[in-house]
């Protein structure tokens, strides 16, 4: 499957398009990828999260301006665009302003090579997958950089912990991942996409779709815990925890640059949905005609963020320690479990 | 009970067969303290002994250790015209009805008396908030300091010279890192914790000193929310102006547990009978507010370890929400209630009664199927195990020492409730169990005050079978109060009870008027409060946090 | 065509948006500088000393562990993505042994790492003697 800058140059009748015009494809589908992802995490995500949080909590949440609220979103998006911008005495300056402007740059760039169905892929290289989990990793970059520019305690402590809980979850990340590639044979998003095609078993008139979520649930799991970590989301939402240090990294943050953290978190969670999706979940694969993909693959990855949104209404969070050996005593080990088991199998069926 | 008996040897006599509760002999005890002791005095509902300022800690480490008097319950320091007077009021954690109160006068033109810290470390802030207030020096005490008052203050405003006219400055400066030159393996660092912070569950300011996330020292710092309550109700008549501020003390959801105590004291400083009606209707309401406070510690306390106000937090506030329902019903207000009267409660209960028991039983019925979904997301969750297994802990020597009472108390062993140990009200008459757990530890906490919920289920469903079952020509709800009440000069009283966060108790000295002379508030979470440092030592800033909420403070008790 | 370029144009798109969002901002907000707003937040109080200290970095062992780890994971990639044609080649023994060699060197080193008690959170020894 071609990305659609060449499936584009390809309509426009050029085989091997000059470099203007893949620039211009380039930028004019990458303009699109953005779009659809900022309105999907900056537009809906803030107003789902408010929702669905207020769902598992008995509450209602807003509700007065449009339907359902909706509207609210966007006073707010003008609310906070609108605030002055304090930059406290202490702050090293030019880390305190780049900081911000990391988050959301390091989960825009991981979208470049997803392949989101109906034909909307930007680039396809064939590492796609490493990749992502380079340029996603860069978020806690961002971080540190903010938190230990604001001169702030809180700030000093959250950034800390969030070194941590990079160092901890990283690595079963990305091994699970590569339980997948060895399935997968191949580095390279949409070649993971196509194999998940096809029919794992038919029971009667469902058939289970032999996405590496059914092939192996045990990979999806760890993925899945591994993701909540690497995104910050309760249990292991330390790096902020609001009852401990106020906003970890994000206390001196406000205004413009408060908006860019939070926007950054969004993407974040679901540039990981997206790639757990890709993983895991067929990506854009399901019933119906094959243009339906976008609309598969935005519902997968929302029902990822909801299971965000569900750990948050319910589960604790751990203490730093604890995390620190969940991820190094649990997961590490289930993770390379995993990659001997799924390479032992893989290859004597091979 | 599970702690170790006293060896009560020669002090206390052997409990009498006909009365169990055990009495004091007190000549026996003078006769212990020897010539520690200047003269006795007789206060209402135990005996006092008059101790030379120099003798202190002898007289109290005698009480302490030979006649097993373990619990530093009070101290309450007033001026006279010709002298200062700290009352260190004594009880036992095994039986709190056996009381002694230590007075220790001093001189005008020089107060200073010695300090009990060493004997008692609750003494601490005690002492703290008697020099703060009253202006007494404590010799030998480890760390003087004003508490509730800024540094700066001028004057002792419960003294008898106190200028209230005259400015005072507070400044506005760092703290200081008491650690800052502690280099050992890594710099030091001071993190206020509040008081605008969201965890510390009013405006309490927690100077703590960091190295890296382990908690080196913790200083709770308080004051914020100090309103004068004491000298409010000195100036206010005992039969109805003092009434309203009580529920002011404790105001998460404890307004009538707070309102019993005044009640209790002032009816025993008056000889006020209470028509067993209006007993039963205050046990009953009591208990509902017990519920509400409990259910509202929960929350809280769940909020710190999860982080957001998430579902746990918002079903704690949906069923507390149905007892202020009923409470509102009740007494007419939802927070501060100002439902007891001396003498009995202001009304009775609404018509019509069918409805009002018909919602009270219907909450007291949906109750289990809520305590067993608070299992299911709290004490059962792997994670919450996790965090609260194991930190914060105290152990019940230590906890004594802190004058710790209540559900923090339970939680580490100590078999003490004022309800059951110091009967009154309609208790005694009811089936219900005193909840206590080794644990010691934060988890253990939460045990005791999710089943001390189930607990008071108990209590009201008994009340209300009795409510409904109550003949109508009998219904007193007040006993014949006079509309001025002036108690005996020179009366001196100390009464408690078991409020949400422990024990709620309340010393009046009278001077012949219809307002107290001296109206000493003892409050459960100061005391509780005080033991945080030692709870949090060495343990991490989320532990840290998660213990604060395990004791449940509410600042407007601990600052009165 | 270059999968690099269309990469490299999304990321000057996507670097704009930032931009875009500041500049919007600017425009709109006001400023209003004050002594009191510029202070470092610590809860309301002065802050006593700054964050430039020497801070105890607690998980440090476990720092320098994860560059360990992190340098195996790009070593494990090229092997998973040959591995079903190096089986298909070779056999499995010999596309499988030398990875679960190296695997296994790996997890003994954990398994050290742990029994040493690397793998923790540094308990400060401040603790020991200060109360």
């Amino acid at each position: 499957m071609a990305t659609t800058p060449v499936a584009v140059a390809e309509w426009l009748g050029y085989a091997t398009p000059p470099l203007w015009l893949q620039v211009v494809l380039a930028a004019v589908v990458s303009g699109v990828v953005v779009t659809v992802m900022l309105t999907t995490s900056a537009l809906a995500g803030p107003w789902a999260k408010r929702k669905i949080t207020a769902m598992f909590t008995d509450r209602i949440a807003i509700n007065r301006n449009g339907p359902a609220g909706i509207f609210t979103i966007a006073a707010d998006s003008v609310r906070l665009m609108s605030k002055e911008l304090i930059v406290p005495d202490g702050a090293d300056r030019p880390a305190f302003d780049v900081a911000p402007a990391i988050l959301p740059l390091s989960a825009l760039l991981g979208f470049a090579v997803i392949p989101m169905g109906s034909g909307l892929q930007l680039a396809d290289p064939e590492i796609g997958l490493a990749y992502v989990f380079a340029v996603s990793s860069i978020a806690s970059v961002g971080m540190v950089v903010g938190g230990y520019a604001s001169g702030n305690k809180y700030s000093l402590l959250g950034s800390m912990r969030s070194v941590a809980e990079s160092i901890a979850y990283e690595i079963p990340l990305v091994i699970t991942a590569a339980s997948v590639v060895l399935l997968a044979g191949s580095l390279r998003l949409s070649d993971i996409v196509a194999a998940q095609q096809g029919t794992l078993v038919s029971l009667g008139p469902i058939a289970i779709p032999a996405w590496y979520g059914f092939l192996n649930p045990f990979a999806l799991a760890l993925f899945l815990v591994a993701s909540l970590a690497e995104v910050g989301r309760n249990p292991f939402d330390i790096g902020e925890a609001p009852t401990e240090i106020v906003g970890g990294y994000i206390t001196e943050y406000s205004s413009i640059y408060f908006v860019l953290f939070f926007l950054g978190e969004f993407l974040h969670i679901f540039l990981s949905a997206a790639v757990l999706t890709t993983l895991f979940l067929g990506g854009p694969a399901g019933p119906g005609p094959a243009w339906l993909g976008i609309v598969w693959f935005g519902v997968k990855i929302w029902a990822v963020f909801l299971f965000t949104q569900w750990c948050r209404a319910a589960v604790p969070r751990v203490r730093i320690d604890q995390m620190l050996e969940i991820g190094w005593k649990g997961l590490l080990v289930l993770s390379f479990a995993n990659l001997v088991l799924t390479a032992i199998i893989v290859g004597v069926i091979a | 009970m599970s702690q170790t008996e006293e060896p009560d040897e020669e002090a206390v006599e052997e409990p009498d067969p006909a009365d169990p509760a055990g009495v004091v002999d007190y000549d026996a005890l003078e006769a212990l303290l020897g010539d520690a002791v200047v003269r006795r005095e007789r206060h209402l509902n135990a005996e006092a002994f008059v101790v030379r300022a120099d003798r202190v800690q002898d007289a109290l480490s005698t009480l302490r250790t030979e006649a097993g008097f373990d619990h530093l319950s009070n101290v309450t320091a007033q001026e006279y015209h010709d002298r200062f007077e700290s009352i260190y009021h004594l009880k036992k954690y095994d039986d709190p009805t056996q009381e002694v109160s230590v007075v220790v006068p001093t001189s005008r033109d020089n107060p200073v008396s010695e300090s009990a810290e060493p004997v008692f470390r609750t003494a601490d802030w005690h002492e703290r908030e008697a020099y703060d207030l009253v202006g007494i020096d404590y010799d030998d005490h480890p760390d003087l300091r004003r508490i509730l008052l800024p540094e700066t203050w001028q004057g002792h405003p419960l003294g008898r010279d106190y200028n209230q006219d005259k400015p005072q400055i507070v400044e506005f400066e760092e703290n200081v890192n008491p650690l800052a030159d502690d280099h050992r393996e890594s710099d030091t660092m001071l993190v206020n914790i509040g008081p605008h912070h969201p965890a510390t569950h009013g405006v309490l300011h927690l100077e703590t000193v960091l190295d890296g996330e382990t908690v080196l020292d913790v200083e709770p710092d308080i004051g914020y929310l100090h309103r004068c309550e004491e000298q409010m109700a000195q100036s206010g008549t005992y039969r109805h102006q003092i009434m309203p501020y009580p529920d002011r003390w404790d105001y998460g959801s404890a307004g009538i547990l707070n309102e019993w105590a005044y009640a209790r004291v002032a009816e025993d400083l008056n000889d006020i009978e209470v028509p067993e009606y209006a007993q039963v209707v205050r046990t009953m309401s009591a208990e509902l507010c017990r519920i509400a406070a409990h259910l509202l510690a929960l929350g809280t306390f769940c909020l710190d370890i999860y982080g957001d106000f998430t579902a746990i937090f918002m079903y704690a506030m949906r069923d507390r929400e149905v007892v202020q329902n009923i409470l509102e019903d009740l007494t007419g207000q939802r927070m501060m209630f100002n439902y007891l009267r001396l003498g009995g409660v202001v009304w009775d209960l609404p018509e019509p009664r069918e409805e009002f028991f018909a919602t009270v039983r219907e909450f007291l019925d949906d109750l289990p199927n809520r305590v067993d979904e608070y299992h299911d997301l709290i004490t059962e969750n792997e994670l919450f195990q996790l965090r609260t297994v194991g930190t914060g802990e105290i152990d019940a020597e230590t906890a004594k020492q802190y004058g710790v009472t209540g559900p923090v108390a339970r939680a580490s062993g100590i078999d003490y409730d004022l309800r059951r140990d110091d009967p009154y009200g309609y208790y005694e008459n009811l089936d219900w169990d005193v909840i206590t757990d080794d644990g010691g530890d934060n988890y253990s906490r939460l045990l005791v005050r999710m089943r001390e919920v189930e607990q008071s289920a108990r209590i009201i469903q008994q009340c209300v079978d009795l409510l409904e079952e109550w003949p109508e020509d009998e219904r007193e709800i007040q006993a014949n109060v006079p509309r001025t009440l002036n108690p005996e000069p020179d009366a001196e009283v100390y009464r408690a009870v078991e409020g949400a966060k422990g024990e709620l108790g309340i010393y009046i000295r009278s001077d012949g008027t219809d307002k107290p002379a001296r109206f000493k508030i003892r409050s459960p979470c100061f005391s509780n409060l005080q033991a945080l440092p030692e709870m949090s030592r060495g343990e991490y800033i989320p532990d840290l946090v998660a213990t604060l909420g395990s004791l449940d403070i509410i600042l407007g008790e601990v600052d009165r | 065509m270059n999968e690099w370029i269309a990469v490299g144009v999304f990321a000057v798109v996507a670097a704009s948006i930032p931009a875009v969002m500041v500049s919007a901002s600017r425009l709109l907000r006001p400023s209003v500088p004050e002594k009191g707003k510029e202070t470092v937040y610590e809860s309301g109080e002065v802050p006593t000393g700054g964050t430039r200290l020497n801070f105890n970095i607690q998980y440090y062992m476990v720092a320098l562990l994860f560059v360990v780890f992190d340098i195996e994971t790009v070593l494990i990639f090229p092997w998973t993505v040959v591995y079903q044609d190096a089986v298909g080649a070779a056999g499995l023994g010999s596309a499988l042994a030398p990875m679960l060699v190296f695997i296994a060197v790996l997890v003994v080193g954990l398994g050290w790492a742990w029994r040493t008690g690397v793998i923790r959170w540094v308990s400060s020894a401040n603790t020991e003697f200060n109360t």
